[in-house]
C-alpha cells in the first residue's frame, strides 16, 4: 500500500514535471515572439509550503528574475494563490515584499489532503508591463508530527513520531527525512540537535546545559525541513529544560551606584557634600559678618 | 500599558509574534505610519500592533512592513533608558571573515540617515608592527559593562542600559564632547554641522532615543546596536548587511548569536575559535567580542581590491606609517 | 568716618586715576571693544553654522577653548594663592600689590569658564546641568568648584575694597557722577571704621584668605582630573593634579609681574610698587618655576623612559621638530630655564628684565596647555585612519583665533574700568602703619570714635 502509494506519486510528480517542461518550451517560444513586441523579462516563482507547531498553513512564493544571470527579487506584484485540488479555487492574493517573497497563511482548521489525494496548491502570476505570466504548483500532503519530551537516564531525549494519516486508521510512517531539534531565540532558531526519521521516529539528544528563562523554560522548534511532497513541517511546545536566567542583578538593579550608573558611588556623595557644606558655611558665615558690620552703623551712625 | 501589551501576546497568533516581534518589547507602532502606509500592499496576514494611544489594533501585516521600513517604533524615553528587560546583548566579529566589503558601512549610515563621511562602524586596516601580520577590523561601539563615557557624561546624555546598551540622547546632550575624550576607542562622531539630505518623514517623526536618527547637531552621535531593529525581533543593519557573515549578535543571557545565517551558542563559538575581547587591559568590559584572524576566509589584499581611491588613502595614511 | 590726613594725601595722588577718562584710555578702550565685538561675530558664526566653523574635529575635539580655559583659570591664582597666603603670613610688601592680584583672580575666573562654554556643542542646553548633574562627571565637579571659586573670589576682592570704597564714600572732593558716589556708598554697607567693624571684616578677611587657598587647590585639581580621569596618553597621568596647581600659581605669579610692571609704568606708582616687589615676586617665580621644572621632568621623564607604546606615540610627536619640538622646546624647556637664570643671577635681575622673563613665561605655560591637549587629541589609543587632514591634524581657524583674542582683550578691559572703579593700590592699607604695631592702632582709633 504504502509502496504503490509513494510510486503513483513519482507517476504524478513525472507528469507534472512533462506538463511543465512543454509548457516551459511554449512559453519560451511565445517569449521570443513577444520581445519583438516588449521586453518583458521572464518571473520565476519558487513555492513552499509550511505547517507550522499551531497547525497553521502557510504558503511561500519566492518572486524572482535574472539581471545578467543574476538571481533578482521581484517586489511588488500580486501573486494569486490556488487550491486545485477538485477545481481551482483561489484561496488568497498576496503582493510579494522587499525580498520578493509573498506569504499566505491558511487557518489551522484549513484541510490538506493526503494518501491518494494530496492536495494541489499553486501561484499564479497574471503578468504585467514588465513580467510575463507564471505559474508554480506543488503536490502537498498533511503530515503529523508527534513529539514527546523525556529525561532519560538523565539525558534530555526528544522522541519524533511523523507519519501521514490515511482514510481511516490507518498511517503512512515518514521516513529517510532529517529532523532537527531548534531551541527558539530572540533573532533565531538555535540548532540544539538533529537526527534521522526512520520508519516514522527519531530520537534526539539534547544538551542540558541550554540557558532558559527565568523559570528554565526553553521552547523547542522540532522541524522537518522540506520533506518532499510535505513541505517544512514544524511542531513545537514549552518544556522547562533550560537554566533558570539568573539576571544580572549588576545592570538591573536600580540601587546600583557606580560611576556609570545615574547615582554616584557613596563616598563621592559625601566628601562632596562635606567640601561643599565646609566651604558655603564659611561663605554664610562672612555674609553674616557683614550683615553685622551694616548693623552696627545703624546704632552708631556718624 | 504592560497588562495590555501582555494581552496583546496572548491574542496575536504566535507565528506573527515571531515573525515581525512587534510586540515583544513592548514596540508601539506610530499610528500615524499605519495610515500613511494603509496603501494596497495587503497580505491578507493580519497582525495585532498597539497604537501609540495604547489601543491594540489589527492591521494587514503588508502595512506593518511597509512601515517599520520607513518610520520608527516610538519608546518612551523612559522606556527606553531602562531597556529591553531580561536581555544582554553582545556582539561577535569573526576576523577571518573580513574582507572590508564595507557593506555593513554603508548600510548603517542608510540606517542612521548619515552622510558618507559619518562612519558608526568603521573598517579599520590593523597591523600592530611590520613583522606581524596586517588584517581587517570592523569596529562599532563596544558597548562596555563600564563605559567610560557614562562615567564622564555631566548631564547623563549617555547612558548603561539594563540590555548592556550604551545610547546618547540627542536631545539632552549639551555637546561638552568629554565622552569622546573618554572613549579609548574612538567609537564616537561629532555632529559638527546640521544633518542634511534627511527624508521629510524621519524629520517630522517625533524624537526617539532608540532610533538614533536623524541627529542632532552639536551632539554626540555613535553605533547604538540599533534598538529599534531589536524591539521589532530583527538584526542590526550592519549584521545583516554583511556578504561574508562576519558579525554575530545576540543575547547573552541565551548563550545565542547569530549573523542571519548561521545560529551558534555563544560560549561554544568563543571557546572554539579562541574569542577576546579588543583592549582588555582597559577594563571597560566590553561587549563586543573578536575570533582571530586565522584560517581566513579572504586573503587579506582582497580587503584593498574594489576599493575607492578616496576609501584607499585612508588606509594609505596609516600603511606609510 | 573720619579719615586721616596721610590716607586723604594718597586718595589724593589716586583721584586723576579714578576721575580721568584721558585719551590714551579711550583709544585703548575702542580698539579692545573693535576686538570684542568681532569675537562676538565669530560667537554668533559659530552658534549659526555648528562647530563645523571651528578647526575641531573627531579627533580632536578641544583646541584652543580649552586651552584658554585652563590657562585664564590658572592666572587667577594670582589672586587666590598670591593674596591669600601673603595675608596669612602679615606680609608687609603685599599691601600694595593685593588689589591688582585680586583683579587677576576675578576676572579671569570668570573668562575661564566662558570658553568652556565657547567648546560645547550645545549652548542652549546648558541648563541641562542643573536639571540632570550627576556628580560622577569632572565636568560636573568643574561646575561646582569653578562657581564656588567665583563666590569666593568675589568675595575675597570685596571684602578686601569695603574700608577704601567707605573712604572714597566719604571723599566729597572726588569729582564722579552721582551713581559712582551712590554706588560706592551703597556698597560700603555702612563701614565706618569702628573697632567692632573692623574687627568684623578683619576676621572676615582671615577666613576668605585661609579657605581661598584650598578652594584654588581644588579647582585647579578637578580641571587636570578633567584630563586625568581619562584613558589618554599624555593625560592618564596621577601626578596631573599638583602639576597642574602648581603651572596656575606659576602663571599667575607671572602675569601678576607683568599686571604691576603695566600699572607702574601707566599710573606712575613708582612710589609704591618699587623694585623690592619685583625681586620679591621674581623669587617667588624662580621658586615656582624650579618646582614646575621638577614635575615637568618627572612627568616627561616617566612616560619616556618606559616608553609604552600610547606614551611613545605622544612623545615622539612633542619631540619631533616637525611636529612640536620646537614649541615643547620652548613650553617646557625655555620657559622654565630662561626665567631661572634671569631671576637667579642678581645682575640680570631688574625690574625689566623679570616682567620679560614673566611674560615669556605665561605665553610658555599657554602653549604648554596647548601641548597637552592637542597632541594628546591628536594620538588616540586607536590610531586614526582617515585622509582629511583636519581629521589628523588639528589648527584652529579665525573663529577660535576671534574669540581667543577677544578673551585676552575682555581681560584687559575689565581691568581698565575696574581700576577706574577704585584705586589700584589699596588706600586703606598703605596709609595703615605696619600690621605688628596693629593692636595699638585698634586701641588708638578706639579713642578717636
Amino acid at each position: 500500500m504504502n509502496r504503490k502509494n509513494k510510486n503513483s506519486d513519482i507517476g504524478k510528480i513525472f507528469y507534472y514535471y512533462l506538463t511543465l517542461v512543454v509548457i516551459i518550451v511554449l512559453a519560451g517560444n511565445a517569449e521570443g515572439q513577444q520581445e519583438v513586441k516588449a521586453k518583458r523579462s521572464k518571473i520565476r516563482i519558487k513555492l513552499e509550503y509550511f505547517k507550522k507547531g499551531d497547525n497553521t498553513k502557510q504558503i511561500k512564493a519566492t518572486a524572482s528574475t535574472r539581471v545578467k544571470r543574476k538571481p533578482f527579487p521581484v517586489k511588488m506584484v500580486t501573486l494569486n494563490f490556488y487550491d486545485e485540488t477538485d477545481s481551482a479555487k483561489l484561496i488568497g492574493t498576496v503582493e510579494t515584499n522587499e525580498k520578493g517573497i509573498a506569504t499566505l497563511t491558511l487557518p489551522s482548521d484549513y484541510s490538506i489532503g493526503n494518501g491518494d489525494n494530496p492536495s494541489l496548491l499553486s501561484v499564479r502570476f497574471d503578468g504585467n508591463e514588465s513580467f510575463k505570466s507564471a505559474s508554480k504548483e506543488i503536490r502537498i500532503s498533511d503530515m503529523e508530527m508527534n513529539v514527546t519530551y523525556k529525561i532519560i537516564d538523565s539525558v534530555y531525549t526528544v522522541n519524533i513520531d511523523a507519519y501521514e494519516k490515511t482514510e481511516g486508521e490507518s498511517s503512512i510512517p515518514v521516513s529517510d527525512v532529517d529532523v532537527y531539534v531548534y531551541v527558539k531565540r530572540l533573532f533565531s532558531l538555535l540548532k540544539v540537535g538533529e537526527g534521522w526519521l526512520q520508519d516514522g521516529s527519531a530520537t534526539v539528544e539534547i544538551p542540558n546545559d541550554l540557558p532558559g528563562d527565568k523559570e528554565g523554560n526553553l521552547k523547542f522548534v522540532v522541524m522537518i525541513p522540506d520533506a518532499e511532497g510535505y513541505g517544512t513541517v514544524e511542531s513545537d511546545e514549552v518544556v522547562k529544560w533550560g537554566k533558570p536566567l539568573k539576571v544580572q542583578n549588576k545592570y538591573a538593579d536600580e540601587n546600583k551606584r557606580a560611576l556609570w550608573e545615574p547615582r554616584a558611588p557613596l563616598w563621592m556623595v559625601i566628601t562632596l557634600s562635606i567640601l561643599l557644606l565646609g566651604v558655603f558655611y564659611h561663605y554664610f558665615l562672612i555674609a553674616f559678618k557683614l550683615y553685622k558690620i551694616k548693623k552696627i552703623r545703624k546704632n552708631d551712625s556718624v | 500599558m504592560k497588562k495590555e501589551q501582555n494581552q496583546s501576546k496572548k491574542k496575536t497568533g504566535r507565528r506573527n509574534f515571531l515573525k515581525f516581534g512587534v510586540l515583544a518589547g513592548g514596540a508601539v507602532v506610530s499610528g500615524v505610519g499605519l495610515t500613511a502606509f494603509a496603501g494596497d500592499n495587503k497580505t491578507g496576514e493580519k497582525v495585532k500592533v498597539m497604537t501609540t494611544d495604547g489601543k491594540l489594533a489589527e492591521v494587514d501585516s503588508g502595512m506593518l512592513h511597509s512601515c517599520n521600513s520607513c518610520s520608527s517604533s516610538y519608546v518612551s524615553n523612559e522606556e527606553a533608558r531602562k531597556g529591553i528587560p531580561d536581555r544582554k546583548f553582545v556582539m561577535v566579529v569573526d576576523l577571518s571573515r573580513c574582507k572590508n566589503a564595507r557593506k555593513c558601512v554603508s548600510a548603517c549610515q542608510n540606517m542612521h540617515y548619515l552622510p558618507k563621511d559619518k562612519e558608526w562602524i568603521t573598517v579599520n586596516l590593523m597591523q600592530e608592527t611590520e613583522t606581524t601580520a596586517p588584517y581587517w577590523m570592523p569596529k562599532t561601539c563596544f558597548h562596555c559593562d563600564e563605559p567610560p563615557c557614562t562615567k564622564v557624561c555631566p548631564v547623563g546624555a549617555t547612558f548603561k542600559r539594563d540590555d548592556g546598551i550604551v545610547l546618547i540622547d540627542n536631545e539632552r546632550c549639551i555637546g561638552c564632547k568629554f565622552c569622546m575624550t573618554a572613549c579609548p576607542y574612538s567609537a564616537r562622531v561629532f555632529n559638527w554641522d546640521k544633518p542634511k539630505n534627511i527624508p521629510e518623514e524621519i524629520l517630522n517623526r517625533p524624537y526617539s532615543v532608540e532610533s538614533g536618527a536623524p541627529q542632532v547637531v552639536g551632539t554626540v552621535g555613535k553605533c547604538d546596536f540599533c534598538p529599534d531593529m531589536i524591539r521589532k525581533g530583527k538584526l542590526p543593519d550592519c549584521v545583516t548587511a554583511c556578504p561574508n557573515g562576519v558579525y554575530f549578535f545576540g543575547d547573552i543571557n541565551e548563550d545565542t548569536v547569530t549573523n542571519g545565517d548561521e545560529t551558534l551558542r555563544f560560549s561554544e563559538l568563543i571557546k572554539d575559535k579562541a574569542g577576546y575581547r579588543y583592549m582588555e587591559e582597559l577594563g571597560t568590559q566590553p561587549s563586543v567580542y573578536y575570533l582571530p584572524p586565522v584560517d581566513r576566509n579572504f586573503p587579506f589584499e582582497s580587503g584593498l581590491k574594489g576599493l575607492s581611491e578616496e576609501q584607499k588613502s585612508k588606509y594609505h595614511f596609516n600603511t606609510d606609517k | 568716618m573720619k579719615i586721616e590726613n596721610k590716607t586723604k594725601e594718597i586718595l589724593k595722588e589716586f583721584s586723576p586715576q579714578i576721575e580721568n577718562f584721558n585719551r590714551r584710555f579711550k583709544i585703548l578702550s575702542a580698539i579692545l571693544i573693535v576686538i570684542m565685538l568681532f569675537a562676538l561675530y565669530a560667537f554668533y558664526m559659530q552658534e549659526k553654522e555648528g562647530h563645523i566653523v571651528t578647526g575641531m574635529r573627531d579627533n580632536v575635539v578641544w583646541g584652543l577653548y580649552i586651552a584658554n580655559f585652563v590657562f585664564f583659570i590658572g592666572i587667577s591664582y594670582a589672586g587666590a594663592l598670591i593674596s591669600g597666603i601673603l595675608h596669612l603670613l602679615k606680609v608687609e610688601w603685599r599691601k600694595p600689590i593685593i588689589r591688582v592680584a585680586e583683579f587677576i583672580t576675578v576676572i579671569s575666573t570668570v573668562i575661564g569658564p566662558l570658553f568652556i562654554l565657547l567648546c560645547m556643542g550645545r549652548l542652549d542646553r546648558i541648563y541641562n546641568l542643573v536639571l540632570y548633574g550627576r556628580i560622577q562627571s569632572p565636568i560636573i565637579w568643574d561646575v561646582i568648584a569653578i562657581t564656588t571659586y567665583i563666590i569666593g573670589s568675589f568675595l575675597f576682592l570685596y571684602l578686601a575694597m569695603i574700608r577704601d570704597l567707605a573712604i572714597l564714600r566719604d571723599s566729597p572732593d572726588l569729582k564722579i557722577g552721582k551713581f559712582r558716589r551712590w554706588s560706592y556708598k551703597f556698597l560700603a554697607i555702612g563701614y565706618n571704621g569702628t573697632a567692632k567693624q573692623d574687627k568684623l571684616l578683619e576676621d572676615s578677611i582671615t577666613i576668605m584668605s585661609a579657605i581661598i587657598i584650598p578652594i584654588a587647590v581644588i579647582v585647579h585639581s578637578v580641571l587636570a582630573w578633567i584630563f586625568g580621569m581619562t584613558l589618554r596618553p599624555g593625560w592618564h597621568s596621577t601626578i596631573f593634579a599638583p602639576y597642574f596647581v602648581i603651572a596656575a600659581v606659576f602663571s599667575g605669579t607671572g602675569v601678576l609681574i607683568v599686571a604691576l610692571w603695566a600699572y607702574r609704568r601707566y599710573f606712575h606708582l613708582e612710589k609704591y610698587i618699587t623694585k623690592k616687589h619685583f625681586d620679591y615676586l621674581g623669587m617667588l617665580l624662580l621658586i615656582l618655576a624650579a618646582i614646575y621644572g621638577y614635575f615637568t621632568f618627572s612627568e616627561y621623564l616617566t612616560d619616556w623612559y618606559t616608553s609604552e607604546t600610547w606614551n611613545a606615540r605622544v612623545l615622539e610627536k612633542l619631540f619631533n621638530f616637525n611636529e612640536y619640538g620646537w614649541w615643547f622646546l620652548f613650553a617646557a624647556i625655555i620657559g622654565i630655564l630662561l626665567p631661572m637664570i634671569v631671576i637667579g643671577i642678581p645682575k640680570l635681575r631688574t625690574i625689566n628684565s623679570v616682567t620679560a622673563v614673566s611674560f615669556i613665561a605665561v605665553i610658555a605655560l599657554w602653549v604648554k596647555r596647548y601641548l597637552i591637549i592637542v597632541p594628546t587629541l591628536e594620538t588616540p589609543l586607536f590610531p586614526i585612519q582617515d585622509n582629511r587632514i583636519e581629521w589628523i591634524k588639528y589648527s584652529a581657524t579665525w573663529v577660535e583665533w576671534a574669540l581667543t583674542l577677544g578673551g585676552v582683550a575682555t581681560f584687559i578691559f575689565s581691568f581698565m574700568l575696574l581700576s577706574k572703579y577704585v584705586p589700584i593700590i589699596p588706600v586703606s592699607l598703605v596709609s595703615k602703619p605696619p600690621e605688628k604695631t596693629e593692636s595699638l592702632n585698634v586701641e588708638e582709633k578706639v579713642e578717636t570714635v
